[in-house]
């Protein structure tokens, strides 16, 4: 990166995102079904079975093209081979002169002749051997293991491998075009001969969607936590909604009901031709998620399986950021020093294993310190009395001062000292001074049980 | 007088304590010193490390240190302990040795109570929690205390009383302290980064682990005596430790130890006996007048000052050197001794050059001498070893470097801290890189990132204030410390992280500063290459030679030297050594000298070498300022040129006091200290200007003083540098295949890769060999007094083992097959196939690569018979010429075919270009188009962002200057190409040839497929775009590219 920049400094770099190009591969994958019924994904392409189906666009030529053309209209950059073999189209589509190469029936051996080793989709090592050996087209490579003698030899140098892929490329070997498609094992799935937009439609679907989801949980004893609802719209975008539950659940109707408030808010633009419905995240069935950490034997008697129906409806109806729980976060500045998180969010990694501060910290911290006015020694004196809400406190006992600096790189904070106090009956109240003789001023900041 | 108490802070931890304390041990020294503290407690963790700055700082502010470390025992409280006297810091020093030894390379110090039992009634001890402290009253009685501190989290008051009532109960006295980590409160945010880089954190992440307030610096003592107001008892006892630690380091009677099996109180007389013997085989025909007079002064010094026996170490060590054939010759300041010169510990001849014994030894200064030896650097391990086992691990011990944090780590460590990203920290450090006049908002914008960023801000400024704190010690690269008692009762002896190695603390300026001598066993690759050659001659027939066996003075070497072919020779083979050479002309010994030191910053940022040779060449008349300044700059035509003469200038001109001269040497050798040295520049130039001397000639005599800090040479120096300088130019002008053979046996070392040592030895008439199976051994070896047989070991990818190894089982006919080759790994059969080392036994390259790439059976002796043979190779296709040059560089570095740039002079001729031959001819200011490999890159920090470049084709070289504008415009084609054409006007001076370039152009697609990286070998080891900093010990300061 450094040498790179050094020689174009106005070079603009991104991270790569393999699990963001997975998603758009997939998601092309389900949009390219409209080529073909059977849609396989490879490493970095798709792969289409042209059988009964290229003939429907009026041949071959025209069906790559056609493909081609429509994923430049959604802004890809594809290039499409088209052959006998998976092999043979595989290159084409990656060696072949133009952006749609066609190798006609029975031409895969010269077609391919030409093209270096690597279109045979031999691993880099072996490439680099060949290279090596002065092998650098692939018609080399299927003279070199004419001869009997020289095929045994290259197989005991580079393994099967690449008198393996020539017979596939040439149909020679047999290659099945693999169609499964790495999917989610729980999914389910429906697409639709006509495109559906109407919500009473969609929630059909999900019905049915779930109903089948469910039942592959169920029988794999598991229960979703995070499920997602993917709408692929004809136009190769595609509509989502996630939602998550606090515990594992797999009933259909639950489920149902959780997605369909959201589903007037779904956009189905010019009309939904598939459905899918993802178990994101799935547990099993049994494990408890202790979520609310409610100390057992509650006065309530409340399990955290009776209150997490609640939560998850509160949650999807409210949204996720209006029910909140507190979770410590490490900050000396006792307003930061927690942070709201929903509830049914996990705590934030960045948070995980945080813990709370050791001094004596007030029950009830006030949501914004309150100025006070207080009668104190200085440079570092607890008060003797001060005033709050125009009621005057004398002071009976104080502990501190506790010092607490503010958090430089956030910006100037001044420090402040904070004292734990009492007044003449019993009260007890969390109090700081801030700034120094001239600019000092007082506040309450919370109070003890 | 109602003062308050008398107040000494006995917990100061300094960032000796590395990633701990935020401070420098003199910040603390200074702010203890202003705040009236009576004494300052110094006490890092289980480190004696920061003791010597802390003492030289506060004999300097005239304050006392008590001197102490913390220490963490396992079956106690933690524990700060100060020593009271010798025998306690003996034993202190000793303790804290056995537990970092016994903790071993995890770090920190395993010690029980039991270990330090030897402190007892030594050292005050105070336990830093209240626990175990009957059983610390019971071991230390009336010398263990409770350290109070407040910690200012809201139960300071509860505590306090809680604590010194555990006191009380176990029947010690209580401490008031601040537990400081840093001198004063702004450093709280630099401690807080300390923590994330020691947690690994970033300051978002890092939670509790960060400090909550600011209070842990020095107070003053009105402050202290308010905070412990409740505890008057524990402020007043402060006066008493103080009082019991009497201690100081200027105690430490550091005694330079007699040679083993040595009569006590005789090595003053052996060494006069060993120099009088020295002297009479130096000068067969009698000691001139002039050294025996230099030597009896030299040695009433020595006996004055009592160093005979430092002397007697060195000479052992060299006669052991000589002894097992190992090369070796004093380097620095020690050439300055005639003594030493008839102990053979340097080679420069006193008779020849007028030196400075003064500069080495002085009675004057209380400071030790320093004696620098080179040796082999393959073989130097031996000599450490050797200096271990004749004084035993007791006494003899490495001298530490402290690694401190520079611009760029400094800036690293904090980005990290503060959660920048790699790339923001990228472009940042790549920014300020090499400026020392900070960073203007045009800087941070240009580096594409926002100056009004606040974290940038802190970024910076912090970095700032970490810059130059250690980091952490490492071993000395060769520095010697030998005691005659036991050196762990001087300093805590500690293991390094290379095996058989152990370090003391100390860097060598505590050890300056504490007059405890060093010898300096360092490594040079040219002796290893001078050594092989010499094998190498004595190989094919020729002389057998030493060092002193080379003949001096011979014309012809000079005659090659005028006309700048020097490369592989020591220290001017340099691309600026190189247009230097053919200007100054040198003639004899002592121009080899002023070509060693005259082409270095500080005679260039000086302005001193075009005076120097304008007046060389007549040009300019010869004057001197003054007549005092005629006797120190005569022999440089009035031009200072070396270090010894920038201090006599100081002296005769600006009327310094020699030990002033000497402080100014030492502020410049240590450029941390800036302010120290502009305080002397304005004393020096001041001086100078009172004196009658012009001012500017007043500044550029400074400028060249300050550009001395960092690569100045004394002349001594220069002269024992020149000496091998004239050796390696002999063995290059009289056995030019030996002489590359070596260099190339010695690898990696000097400025140029294999290909071009290869190709100049060509030049200069020698046949080259390719690498062979059946004729190479590991090394290059000579067929011939004129022909060199390249080793195995320029076979990339072939193991040492095993190149070794197929040399030595060579049976007698040579190998027939690879088959034979078995005991090799398939690693290394393809490595040789690679190469084309297989062509003796008739296989070509291809055929061999398919012969090795498939596992071969070992045949079993009994079956030999039985095994089939080998299948014949299938056709291959034949490798073009083009294509097996590729290969050769990519596998040999170099190739014997052809040069890659002559395969391709059709195609380059069609775009114009003409060979680097033609630069020879071409007449100044003509425009000419080149093109060739690039060789070199290089961006001096001497020549305001100019970049040079070499390059290289199949009739000679072109130097490139490319001026900054131009670079910008061709970023990507200096930085990244391989192949390179240039179009530019030729610059002609004298034999000095260079191409201002106009334009260049990338060509590498001509190089064919292999280009990408094949030809990367060819890219000399100076080059700074591929190795950044790359040898910096041969290199002028350069800025980086990145």
């Amino acid at each position: 990166m450094a040498e790179a920049r050094a020689r174009r400094p106005d070079l603009i770099a991104s991270p790569h995102d393999p699990a963001g190009d997975a998603r758009t591969l997939e998601s092309l994958a389900l949009w390219a079904q409209r080529w073909s019924p059977a849609v396989a994904r490879d490493a970095d392409g798709l792969r289409l079975d042209a059988r009964g189906t290229a003939h429907l666009f009026g041949g071959e030529t025209a069906w790559l093209d056609a493909i081609v053309g429509a994923f430049a209209r959604l802004g890809f950059a594809a290039r499409a081979g088209i052959a006998d073999t998976i092999g043979a189209a595989w290159a084409a589509a990656r060696f072949g002169r133009a952006a749609a190469t066609r190798i006609a029936p029975g031409d895969a051996r010269a077609a391919l002749a030409d093209y270096p080793p690597e279109a045979l989709r031999l691993p880099a090592s072996a490439c680099a051997a060949l290279e090596r050996l002065g092998i650098r087209r692939v018609g080399d490579l299927d003279a070199l293991i004419h001869d009997a003698g020289s095929r045994r030899g290259l197989a005991a140098r580079l393994g099967p491998e690449p008198y393996e892929r020539l017979r596939q490329a040439y149909g020679e070997a047999p290659e099945p075009l693999d169609p499964d498609l790495p999917a989610p094992a729980l999914r389910a799935r429906l697409d639709f001969a006509e495109p559906i937009s109407a919500p009473a439609d969609i929630e059909r679907a999900l019905a049915h969607l779930a109903t089948e989801l469910c039942a592959t949980l169920e029988a794999g004893e598991l229960g979703l936590r995070r499920a997602r609802l993917v709408c692929a719209r004809v136009d190769g975008t595609a509509a989502h909604l996630a939602l998550g539950t606090s515990l594992p659940m797999r009933d259909p109707k639950a489920l149902v009901r959780l997605f369909a408030e959201h589903l007037p808010k779904l956009d189905p633009g010019f009309g939904i031709d598939a459905c899918l419905l993802d178990a994101e995240i799935a547990d099993p069935w049994r494990a408890r998620q202790n979520l609310l950490a409610l100390p057992d034997g509650d006065a309530a008697g409340l399990r955290p399986e009776d209150l997490a129906p609640l939560i998850d409806r509160l949650t999807n109806r409210l949204g996720a950021a209006s029910v909140v729980r507190l979770v410590p976060r490490e900050s000396h500045i006792p307003e930061r020093a927690q942070i709201r998180v929903p509830a049914l969010a996990p705590v934030p990694e960045s948070l995980r294993g945080a813990r709370t501060v050791q001094a004596p910290r007030p029950l009830r911290l006030l949501p914004h310190p309150e100025p006070i006015e207080a009668l104190a020694e200085l440079p570092d004196g607890a008060p003797r009395r001060f005033r709050w809400r125009k009621r005057l406190h004398e002071v009976a006992a104080a502990r501190g001062p506790e010092r607490v600096e503010g958090e430089w790189w956030r910006g100037a904070e001044s420090a402040r000292d904070y004292f734990a106090v009492e007044d003449g009956d019993g009260r007890r109240f969390w109090v700081y001074r801030e700034g120094a003789a001239g600019g000092l001023r007082w506040f309450l900041h919370g109070l003890f049980a | 007088m109602n003062g308050p108490p008398p107040y000494a802070e006995l917990g100061v931890t300094t960032n000796f304590s590395f990633l701990r304390g935020a401070s420098h041990p003199e910040e603390f020294v200074r702010q203890a010193q202003a705040l009236g503290h009576a004494a300052i407690g110094v006490a890092d963790r289980a480190s004696f490390a920061g003791v010597v700055r802390a003492h030289v700082a506060a004999k300097a502010a005239g304050i006392k240190l008590l001197v102490g470390a913390r220490l963490d025992p396992a079956d106690g409280p933690p524990l700060r302990v100060f020593v009271k006297d010798k025998t306690g810091y003996a034993a202190l020093s000793r303790a804290i040795s056995l537990g970092r030894r016994r903790a071993g390379h995890g770090g920190g110090c395993a010690l029980t109570l039991d270990d330090l039992d030897a402190l007892r009634g030594r050292a005050i001890v105070l336990a830093l929690a209240p626990r175990g402290l009957g059983a610390l009253h019971a071991r230390f009685d009336g010398d263990a205390f409770l350290a109070l501190a407040r910690s200012f989290d809201g139960r300071d008051d509860d505590r306090l009383a809680e604590w010194a009532d555990a006191a009380r109960r176990a029947g010690i006295g209580a401490v008031a302290t601040n537990d400081a980590l840093y001198h004063a409160p702004e450093r709280r945010a630099l401690h807080d980064v300390l923590t994330c880089v020691r947690e690994g954190t970033t300051i978002d992440r890092a939670g509790y682990r960060l400090a909550a307030n600011a209070e842990r610096h020095l107070k003053p003592p009105e402050e202290m005596a308010r905070l412990f107001r409740r505890h008057p008892d524990a402020l007043a006892r402060i006066a008493g430790i103080v009082e019991a630690c009497a201690f100081s380091m200027e105690e430490l009677r550091y005694a330079y130890p007699e040679l083993p099996g040595a009569e006590p109180g005789s090595s003053q007389a052996t060494l006069v006996r060993l120099t009088e013997e020295g002297a009479r085989a130096r000068y067969p025909g009698g000691v001139p007048a002039k050294v025996r007079a230099q030597i009896d002064h030299e040695l009433r010094t020595i006996a004055q000052l009592g160093y005979a026996p430092y002397f007697l170490t060195v000479h052992d060590i060299v006669v052991f050197a000589r002894g097992r054939g190992i090369l070796c010759q004093g380097r620095g300041s020690a050439a300055n001794s005639a003594v030493c010169y008839c102990l053979g510990i340097t080679a420069v001849d006193p008779a020849r050059l007028d030196l400075l014994f003064e500069r080495f030894v002085s009675a004057a200064r209380d400071e030790p001498p320093d004696i620098d030896v080179d040796f082999e650097h393959e073989r130097r391990e031996e000599v450490i070893q050797f200096v271990y086992a004749r004084y035993g691990r007791e006494r003899a011990g490495l001298a530490a470097t402290v690694i401190s944090y520079r611009t760029r780590s400094a800036l690293r460590d904090v980005g990290k801290a503060l959660g920048l990203s790699a790339d923001a920290i990228q472009s940042l450090s790549g920014t300020v890189w090499g400026r020392s006049d900070g960073l203007t908002d045009g800087h941070i914008r240009e580096a594409g990132l926002d100056p009004d960023e606040p974290r940038l801000r802190l970024t910076l400024d912090l970095a700032r204030q970490l810059k130059g704190f250690p980091r952490h010690l490492s071993q000395h690269v060769g520095g010697f410390v030998i005691a005659r008692g036991r050196l762990d009762e001087l300093c805590p002896v500690v293991d390094a992280a290379m095996d058989a190695r152990t370090i003391v603390e100390w860097d060598k300026d505590d050890l300056d500063a504490l007059g405890i001598l060093k010898i300096d066993v360092l490594a040079l690759g040219m002796l290893t290459c001078i050594r092989k050659a010499f094998a190498l001659i004595e190989s094919a027939g020729g002389p057998a030679l030493d060092l002193d066996a080379v003949p001096a003075e011979d014309p012809a070497v000079y005659e090659m030297l005028c006309a700048a072919d020097s490369i592989g020779v020591f220290q001017i083979e340099s691309r600026a050594q190189m247009s230097m050479l053919p200007r100054l002309r040198p003639r004899n010994f002592y121009d080899l000298v002023i070509e060693v030191a005259i082409v270095r910053p500080g005679p260039i940022q000086g302005d001193m070498v075009h005076p120097y040779l304008r007046r060389r060449d007549g040009r300019e008349a010869v004057v001197f300022p003054s007549p005092e300044l005629e006797a120190v700059l005569g022999k440089t035509l009035g031009v200072p040129l070396f270090q010894e003469q920038a201090m006599k200038i100081a002296i005769v001109a600006a009327g310094f006091t020699p030990v002033e001269a000497d402080a100014l040497r030492r502020a410049m050798a240590t450029f941390k200290k800036n302010g120290l040295v502009h305080r002397f520049g304005d004393k020096l130039i001041e001086g100078m200007v009172a004196r009658g001397y012009a001012r500017d000639f007043a500044e550029r005599c400074f400028r060249q003083i300050e550009g001395f800090g960092t690569y100045g040479f004394p002349e001594s120096h220069a002269a024992s540098f020149a000496l091998l300088v004239y050796v390696s130019a002999w063995l290059k002008r009289h056995h030019p295949a030996a002489f590359a053979g070596a260099l190339l046996n010695s690898q990696p070392m000097g400025f140029y890769a294999p290909a071009q040592i290869v190709r100049d030895a060509a030049e200069h008439g020698v046949r080259v060999h390719p690498p062979c199976v059946n004729a190479s051994d590991w090394d290059c070896t000579l067929e011939g007094p004129t022909a060199l047989r390249l080793g195995l070991r320029q076979i990339k990818g072939l193991s040492a083992a095993g190149g070794r190894a197929l040399a030595a089982r060579r049976p007698k006919g040579g190998w027939r097959d690879p088959a034979e080759m078995a005991f090799l790994d398939k690693g290394d059969l393809e490595a040789l196939a690679k190469a084309d080392a297989f062509a003796g036994t008739g296989l070509a390259r291809r055929p061999a690569l398919w012969r090795t790439m498939a596992r071969l059976a070992a045949p079993l002796p009994l079956f030999a018979a039985l095994t089939p043979a080998p299948e014949p190779p299938p056709p291959l296709p034949e490798l073009g010429l083009g294509e097996a040059v590729a290969l050769d560089y990519s596998h040999l570095r170099l190739s014997l075919k052809a040069h890659p740039v002559g395969l391709l002079r059709a195609a380059l001729g069609r775009t114009g270009v003409e060979p680097c031959a033609a630069l020879t001819t071409a007449s100044d200011g003509t425009a000419i188009k080149v093109a060739g490999l690039v060789l070199v890159r290089q961006r001096p920090g001497t020549a305001s962002g100019v970049i040079f470049m070499t390059l290289e084709d199949e009739t000679g070289i072109a130097n490139l200057v490319v001026w900054p504008k131009i670079f910008e415009r061709h970023r990507a084609v200096v930085l990244g190409s391989r192949l390179v054409a240039a179009r530019g006007a030729v610059q002609r001076e004298g034999k000095v040839i260079h191409v201002i370039v106009r334009t260049l152009e990338p060509h590498d697609a001509l190089l064919g497929p292999l280009a990408s990286g094949a030809f990367d070998g060819a890219i000399a080891r100076a080059d700074e775009v591929r190795r950044p900093g790359a040898d910096a010990r041969l290199l002028p300061a350069s800025r980086d590219f990145h």
